[in-house]
């Protein structure tokens, strides 16, 4: 799954397939979200690194990391962001 | 809307104008803790007309005693709605709305350790073209954090002023007073704010849009040009401008400017939000200094254990278990001493008074409807108490996202956990608990579902029929039957609100499904003042709205129970009768009473349930509060100072018998039909009334009894029909 591929922009996951403590870079959405605008304005633009900090005690929703904000979502929500590797994963400044 | 009028009567009075000052902000930005700092106890709090979404507003003094209305917006994250509150502020701000001007003046409120996102709305207001300040809160939290702000660049850069404030500390509020003072008479003239969005990539793309808005009301070239970049990136924006004229053109040209935007590689959906952050990140990037992110934080450390995958659950369950069994045993005791004082109370006014119409009316009546009002206090202030502790801490956010996955199933979200669980307790603080919920939908269909939890009021029903109906046999060794029986009336309640919830949200309350998009606020301490202004607010707005419903229907009540009075030749008959020797109705007082009339008359209705009139007129006193059937029925037989565990009343309700047939009038099965009727009706005027003030319309308490009722009739006539085809009926 996080295999790094040498041209990291074109490898391409979704947000609900990260591991708690993991992080990524928002890459786009699914065409038919409703919730993408909301999203956007929350900060999650394409660009933005998001964590994933946990995962709720029975599975589902997820909280997330972006801009210094938590926010939690559902999964169904999540399979519908798509994020990819950060450049350096180690090396990132985070939020 | 008055102004303040100078009571000095040497002086000349001038009604001045009232200027109208507008706290917008997003959810969490600490916004509400602004407006309390601002205005103290000196709050109104009414609805928008026709909706359920709150108007909070308070008044302020300024300088030559000129009024200064401080009114609380719903939190909003932009100005494009995505839901009815948030409609509402966008409206009031961009001056669509139909019943509230725009504001003299809007004071953006925003959480400083979260900047970029808080300014993102503050932009977009100051393109608008209102008088905008920026109240900067939570310094306290920033400097404990280390982070620097530099507040004389941000006032340069967006060219409104700035004021650093920490509204928890009551820090900087004086200063935020006085420049509310000073810009807010200003009046038009006050117009202030930079455009960020100045040339800026795309203004040529949207150069048609914005002559078009310019010519369609929009004066300021950055308010054209902020409108065009929304009505491209979101089709809500463009919808609120359906309905005008030249839609479409204003179609065409929109368009247009998406097509060249797919045509340079820019997904038009994301142009405003792009242009704007990228304007914002940069002006953050001069004017904060963060410090380098010291390992976790306190609040991440804190959700180790409280939102731990086991320990979680188990801490949520001790604290909610500690909280509602502090609201059953505390409230007991102040509950018990405003029935005693109420009790009191009323003897002295059968001492005082003559005994006659006037002194029946106001015992039974007036103090009776001021004792149903007033008992429900306690509990309204020890639950509302502790869910202001859990809001302000950010706990309640952390419930919502435990408990979410159970209520995705019933198309609710995790915020409505805590409305249905207090409704077990009562719905009355319940349905006021579910001011928390920020999804209107999810809010209404929590409301018209929250009344099938058991409450307390129903437990006496439950006691009075298990305890004298309900063999007391251990089924197999393990389970004791009248236990069992009692939990089954519990478990249907939830059930029924897992049915109707489904049924209603097919049905009735359809809108968008859930959207679960919640922030998880850093934790916080409470701050007291704050906590004790929310349990103010609660325990007012139940008294003057929903106790002035209640008090009327407890004197309609008390005259339909007492009137007409038997006549004098009917009391003699039935004395002659009696000293005669022969049989006596013993019903004979309450038979010919208005509720008794009442009783008879729905009697062929309710006897498929396998009630009588007797029966029947429980039904009816008890939509004063469910508890009410067994004083109720007490009456009924005769009996004196009779409660739900009286062994008296049990066997006065084992030997009826119907005078035709002969056979007894309960049976375990009528019980059980009774029951699952109490269970299942909104018996309840305090609910109604509640829902009423809530939702603010009288449509949905009456839809609420209506469709509660038909669930009651269907399932208590199924089990009674069932089971007297069984063989259960004797």
């Amino acid at each position: 799954m996080k295999t790094q591929t040498t041209d990291s922009s074109d490898y391409v996951f979704s947000l609900d397939d990260l591991k708690p403590g993991e992080e990524a870079v928002i890459a786009g959405y699914q065409d038919d979200i409703a919730d993408e605008m909301r999203l956007l304005e929350m900060g999650l633009i394409i660009g933005s690194i998001v964590r994933l900090v946990k995962i709720a005690p029975f599975g589902d929703p997820i909280q997330i990391r972006v801009r210094g904000t938590d926010i939690s979502l559902r999964r169904a929500l999540a399979k519908r962001i798509l994020t990819r590797p950060t450049q350096l994963n180690h090396d990132e400044r985070r939020n | 809307m008055s102004a303040e009028i100078n009571t000095d009567s040497s002086r000349v009075e001038i009604k001045q104008r009232v200027v109208r000052v507008a706290l917008a902000g997003n959810p969490n930005s600490g916004k509400t803790s602004v407006f309390n700092a601002l205005t103290g106890l000196r709050q109104k709090i009414a609805n928008y007309p026709g909706v359920t979404v709150e108007r909070k507003s308070g008044m302020l003094t300024g300088p030559d005693r000129q009024p200064f209305e401080i009114i609380d917006l719903p939190g909003i994250y932009s100005l494009v709605p995505k839901s009815l509150d948030e409609q509402i502020a966008v409206d009031i701000l961009t001056g669509t709305c139909p019943v509230e001007p725009p504001p003299d003046l809007v004071v953006v409120v925003a959480d400083v350790t979260n900047l970029p996102r808080n300014l993102y709305l503050c932009t977009q207001i100051i393109d608008i073209g209102l008088p905008v300040i920026l109240a900067l809160n939570m310094m306290d939290v920033a400097r404990k954090k280390n982070l620097q702000v530099n507040v004389e660049g941000l006032a340069r850069r967006l060219n409104i002023p700035v004021v650093p404030i920490s509204a928890k500390q009551m820090e900087g509020i004086d200063e935020l007073k006085d420049t509310i003072f000073l810009h807010g008479r200003k009046g038009a003239n006050g117009r202030n704010g930079h455009s960020i969005l100045k040339s800026v990539e795309l203004a040529r793309v949207c150069e048609p849009l914005v002559t078009w808005f310019q010519e369609h009301g929009i004066d300021s070239p950055s308010g054209a040009y902020a409108e065009a970049l929304r009505v491209i990136s979101q089709p809500q924006a463009l919808e609120r401008w359906q309905n005008r004229n030249g839609r479409e053109e204003l179609s065409g040209l929109v368009q247009k400017a998406r097509q060249e935007l797919d045509a340079r590689g820019i997904p038009w959906k994301q142009a405003e939000v792009r242009i704007r952050y990228a304007a914002i990140d940069q002006i953050c990037a001069q004017n904060i200094t963060q410090p380098k992110s010291t390992g976790s934080e306190l609040s991440e450390k804190i959700d180790r254990i409280l939102t731990h995958k086991y320990f979680g659950p188990v801490f949520m369950f001790l604290i909610l278990a500690t909280i509602f069994q502090s609201i059953y045993t505390w409230a007991e005791v102040p509950m018990t001493a405003i029935e005693n004082a109420l009790g009191a109370l009323g003897q002295q006014v059968e001492q005082l008074l003559p005994p006659g119409p006037l002194q029946d009316m106001l015992v039974n009546g007036v103090i009776a409807g001021v004792g149903a009002v007033l008992v429900f206090l306690p509990q309204i202030v020890f639950l509302f108490f502790f869910l202001a502790i859990l809001e302000d801490t950010g706990y309640l956010a952390r419930v919502a996202f435990i408990m979410d996955r159970f209520m995705a199933k019933i198309g609710l979200s995790g915020q409505s956990v805590i409305p249905l669980l207090s409704s077990f307790a009562c719905a009355v603080p319940g349905i006021m608990a579910t001011r928390t919920i920020q999804n209107q939908r999810d809010r209404l269909l929590t409301i018209l579902v929250a009344p099938f939890m058991s409450c307390s009021a129903r437990l006496p029903v439950y006691t009075l029929m298990i305890g004298a109906f309900i063999p007391g046999i251990w089924l197999g060794g393990i389970f004791y039957l009248p236990g069992l029986v009692l939990l089954s009336m519990y478990l249907l309640g939830m059930v029924a609100a897992v049915v109707a919830a489904t049924i209603l949200q097919k049905f009735v309350v359809k809108g968008e499904s859930t959207s679960y998009i919640m922030e998880l606020p850093a934790y916080r301490m409470p701050v007291w003042r704050f906590i004790f202004y929310r349990v103010y607010e609660a325990g007012k707005a139940f008294v003057t709205n929903a106790g002035k419903i209640i008090m009327a229907v407890s004197i309609v009540l008390w005259f339909l129970a007492s009137y007409p009075k038997p006549d004098a030749k009917h009391q003699q008959d039935m004395l002659a009768l009696e000293k005669s020797g022969q049989t006596v109705d013993s019903f004979h007082e309450i038979r010919q009473s208005y509720a008794g009339r009442l009783g008879q008359l729905i009697e062929p209705v309710i006897r498929p349930l396998g009630f009588d009139w007797k029966i029947g007129i429980g039904l009816i006193t008890s939509f004063a509060a469910r508890e009410v059937i067994v004083s109720t029925l007490a009456t009924i037989y005769n009996l004196q100072d009779a409660d739900e565990t009286s062994v008296d009343l049990r066997a006065a309700l084992q030997n009826d018998r119907y005078p035709d047939t002969g056979k007894p009038v309960f049976t375990p099965l009528v019980a059980i039909s009774l029951m699952i009727f109490f269970v299942l009706a909104c018996q309840c005027m305090s609910t109604l009334a509640i829902v009423r003030r809530e939702t603010n319309s009288w449509r949905w308490p009456v839809f609420m009894f209506v469709y509660m009722l038909i669930f009651a009739y269907v399932a208590s006539f199924t089990v009674f029909q069932v089971g007297t085809a069984l063989g259960f009926g004797s």
